[in-house]
């Protein structure tokens, strides 16, 4: 298995995301059916994944499907699909939260060909009942492959401070990291700073947020756009030493 | 009725803060032959024995053979002796390690309450067989994992013998996927750090580590620097430090108390609040601030900190004099 | 109508006339009637009696009251607490689960008895140790009854816990703070909230320094404060209220969002500004602070007007 240092997020509903796959090289594609898909364009794009899925799968890259929280059924059944390395789910509530979107992906699996327990699931906490229960969460299902820090600064709401960063912020991924490193899991995330909405980091500011990350302890981040997948992949090659 | 509620760490309750003086930790090997000479020039306020157990040999039988005359040369210039046991071996570890004279263990390797519950009552029973007092043999843990990081507050509050957690910097920052350099701008462990310092307390103990980056990479350096890392070090909660080189011991003995201006200070606090009292008023000023009872509490509570150092310095000074 | 904004907290002395009969010219949010450190011991008891009529005293100028009890005398200073007007009982140094029930327990019967609805005072367990800093989840969960956080704080006591000096340069309640705020947090409960700003000084009357925490404190979305100064209160209740120009911009965004998902679309750009429904979270939170904000100045500016029309008018009683 690669090294899954950078997680690229491509929609799912744009007919270019493979050529974009192919063009920035991420260690993971990950197709989404979440934030960067407009409702008007949700159901078309739930119909195509499964053959965009199959169309990464002969390249090097892992495939995920970041689903959403609130159609996750829908979602994980269209995606569960041959080629499929895993899902992420963003804002996992509690551990029975976990556990209930494992049994859900099993009967995807079954009912799409895909072996059983294959489907791993990447988990991005942005929520502070989350965070309290990261532990627990990390080990919720054998699927569990990462555990991340989210988009914490605006679903948590968490604003800037005087120390150029946001509120709790490091905390929370000091809290990732412990927790995800317990039970063998990636820790996903990056150091963000406060500076321009819109997760259009400049790629200073990438090269900061990941290399910082890297020497948080973590090995691998979202990258909101493509453009940030090398910066990404240099610092999280980082060696340990 | 009132309620007595004595916490941990009441400011006028009975239990002294901080609970030891053990400002500086030196871990020796019984396997170094230079033991007792580097135990008696050690200005250290605990020394950490810890044994090497070399294959094909009976490490156990060997162990006991030695560990009481190591015990006794590590306690030579007055510090008080722990043994480092390995939790995943430890009831083979400490049959053959744990003797009369030990203050108690540092338990490695810990990543649940159970754990510490399951050595608390291997202790007991060796307590027992050896004519050591009962229960008084405390256990530290040194935090090396993520595991005990998450665990920290059941871990210390497992056992009545809990006594302090001991960041191990460089286990942790491995075992987290950090790196062993120091090349970050903040302390990556900072709020790690800060959790275990605020558990050990919480737990009636105390918690021993150093400042970034110091902590990490345990080098020897000047004493400005030095004095500065250990200032920052109380100045988070810290009560002592391991000290990987000589140099640190002294700095950390010094560092870890209040100076001798906050000492002074607290007497004028005290002396001024007395005074106040005798002419009824129950808030005096001293230097532009108030002095009322929590402050005179609380400078009764650090200079007794400083006289208890100051004793413990004396004491490791007769034992020195009286072992030379 | 009052309401739970609390851009200026203050603690006001029961027992200091000039101050608590002045208080209410000061313009604060919330006055906490201290029967606490405030008080020298000889003094409590006194002080107890007088909490009645403080109440009435000090929220003239349209303030909520706090009281803050003594947590060696909980049994004795309930009963001086418990009153109509009273919103919130602060407890301090609150370490344990068994606290706060016992607490709850006394002011529900005082509730009752005093004709004030059960569960209408909330109480506020004050986290100023480290044995209260890990048990936070056991007590914020321990009571049926509406409690607030501070969000975790440093200060004195805490300091004390820790074995500490206070003014160091850097953050030394690292955890305690986060902690607690992450537990109040994932318990849905009203926090306050802190930020470090350094204060090396030591100093708290310093009305730049009050100004430099409110800035930093709405900058991270803070919109409560403590102040233990009078110089405090003005800098922290205009720092802590929203601008103009954030009350339009979240007009717009509101608008502008609201137009999107119209077209069924989720993302979209505002004068060069990402819009979605991050944003237009946050637009609808700053319009109810906004709101909120408004309805408590014009409740104080009503007060004021009558309290001021009381005194002036003959009779009134007032030298």
């Amino acid at each position: 298995m690669n090294s899954r240092r950078s997680w690229m997020i491509v929609p799912a509903h744009q007919a270019e995301a493979t050529a974009l796959v192919a063009e920035w090289k991420p260690d993971v594609a990950v197709l989404d059916l979440e934030y960067t898909v407009p409702p008007r364009a949700k159901e078309a794009a739930r119909a195509g994944v499964a053959e965009m899925v199959r169309k990464l799968a002969d390249s090097q890259v892992d495939v995920f499907v970041r689903i959403e929280r609130d159609t996750r059924w829908a979602d994980v059944t269209a995606a569960v699909t041959r080629g499929i390395a895993g899902i992420v789910f963003a804002n996992p509530d509690g551990v029975d939260e976990v556990s209930d979107l494992d049994e859900w992906i099993l009967k995807a699996e079954t009912q799409n060909g895909v072996e059983p327990g294959s489907t791993q699931l990447a988990l991005m906490l942005e929520s502070a009942k989350g965070f309290w229960d990261a532990a627990a969460i990390a080990a919720a299902s054998t699927r569990v492959c990462a555990l991340g820090v989210g988009r914490i600064d605006l679903t948590m709401q968490l604003g800037p401070v005087p120390q150029d960063e946001f509120r709790l912020f490091r905390f929370l991924m000091s809290r990732t990291v412990v927790a995800a490193r317990m039970h063998a899991k990636q820790p996903l995330g990056a150091h963000w700073r406060p500076g321009s909405r819109g997760g259009v980091a400049t790629t200073d500011a990438t090269v900061q947020a990941a290399r910082e990350a890297r020497r948080m302890g973590f090995s691998g981040c979202v990258c909101a756009k493509p453009e940030q997948v090398p910066a990404v992949n240099e610092c999280f090659s980082e060696s340990s030493v | 009725m009132q309620h007595d509620i004595t916490s941990s760490a009441a400011p006028g309750g009975d239990k002294p803060l901080p609970k030891f003086i053990r400002r500086s930790l030196v871990a020796l090997s019984i396997n170094d032959p230079r033991l007792t000479e580097k135990a008696s020039a050690c200005e250290a306020d605990a020394i950490v024995l810890q044994f090497d157990k070399l294959s094909g040999s009976d490490w156990q039988q060997e162990l006991r053979a030695r560990m009481p005359a190591a015990i006794h040369s590590a306690a030579r210039a007055g510090a008080e002796v722990f043994v480092r046991i390995a939790r995943n071996a430890a009831i083979a570890e400490l049959d053959a390690a744990v003797f009369s004279g030990l203050t108690g263990i540092v338990l490695t390797g810990v990543s649940g309450s159970a754990e510490v519950r399951q050595v608390c009552d291997h202790l007991a029973r060796i307590e027992e067989r050896r004519g050591i007092a009962r229960n008084c043999l405390e256990i530290s843990i040194d935090v090396d994992n993520p595991a005990a990081v998450w665990h920290s507050l059941d871990i210390a509050r497992a056992s009545p013998r809990f006594g302090m957690l001991i960041v191990n910097e460089q286990a942790l920052c491995v075992s987290l996927g950090m790196q062993t350099q120091p090349q970050l701008a903040f302390d990556p462990l900072e709020y790690i750090k800060s959790q275990l310092i605020t558990v050990a307390l919480a737990a009636g103990g105390q918690a021993v580590g150093m400042s970034y980056p110091l902590g990490l990479t345990g080098q020897q350096v000047e004493d400005a620097t030095l004095k500065k890392a250990v200032r920052r070090a109380r100045d988070t909660g810290f009560k002592g430090a391991m000290c990987p080189h000589v140099s640190w011991v002294a700095a950390c003995n010094v560092g870890f108390r209040p100076s001798d201006d906050e000492a002074a200070y607290y007497r004028k606090v005290i002396e001024v609040f007395a005074e106040g009292l005798k002419r009824g008023m129950a808030s005096v000023p001293l230097d532009g601030k108030m002095v009322d009872v929590p402050v005179d509490v609380r400078a009764k509570l650090y200079l007794q900190w400083a006289n208890r150092a100051a004793a413990r310095d004396a004491e490791k000074a007769r034992a020195r004099a009286a072992s030379s | 109508m009052n309401n739970r904004v609390a851009r200026c907290v203050m603690f006001v002395t029961p027992t200091n006339p000039r101050f608590i009969d002045k208080a209410w010219t000061r313009g604060g949010d919330v006055y906490i009637l201290d029967i606490e450190d405030s008080i020298a011991p000889a003094e409590k008891q006194r002080c107890r009696t007088l909490i009645r009529e403080s109440i009435e005293k000090a929220n003239k100028g349209g303030a909520s009251i706090f009281v803050r009890i003594n947590k060696p005398f909980v049994d004795a200073d309930l009963p001086y607490a418990v009153w109509p007007g009273v919103d919130r009982i602060m407890l301090p140094k609150t370490e344990t689960a068994e606290e706060m029930k016992h607490a709850h327990a006394i002011v529900s019967r005082l509730e009752k008895e005093r004709g004030v609805a059960p569960g209408t005072i909330e109480l506020y367990p004050m986290i100023e140790s480290t044995l209260g800093a890990v048990n936070i989840h056991e007590i914020l969960t321990a009571i049926p009854r509406r409690v607030h956080s501070m969000g975790g704080a440093g200060g004195y006591d805490m300091a004390v816990s820790l074995g500490i000096e206070m003014f160091a340069d850097f953050d030394q309640y690292a955890f305690p703070v986060a902690y607690v705020a992450l537990a109040a947090m994932a318990l849905d409960i009203e926090a306050i909230g802190a930020v470090f700003v350094p204060n090396t000084s030591g100093r708290v009357d310093q009305a730049d320094q009050a100004a430099k925490q409110a800035a930093a404190l709405h900058a991270a979305g803070i919109h409560q404060a403590g102040a233990l100064h009078p110089n405090f209160i003005q800098p922290l209740v205009s720092g802590l209220s929203p601008t103009a120009e954030e009350t339009d911009w979240a007009k717009r965004v509101i608008e502008a969002y609201e137009e999107l998902t119209d077209a069924g679309e989720s993302v979209g750009e505002l004068a060069g500004k990402v819009i979605d429904k991050y944003e237009y979270a946050a637009a609808k939170r700053t319009l109810e602070w906004t709101a909120q904000c408004a309805a408590k100045d014009a409740y104080k500016r009503r007060a004021m007007k009558r309290a001021q029309a009381s005194e002036s008018s003959p009779g009134s009683g007032m030298s």
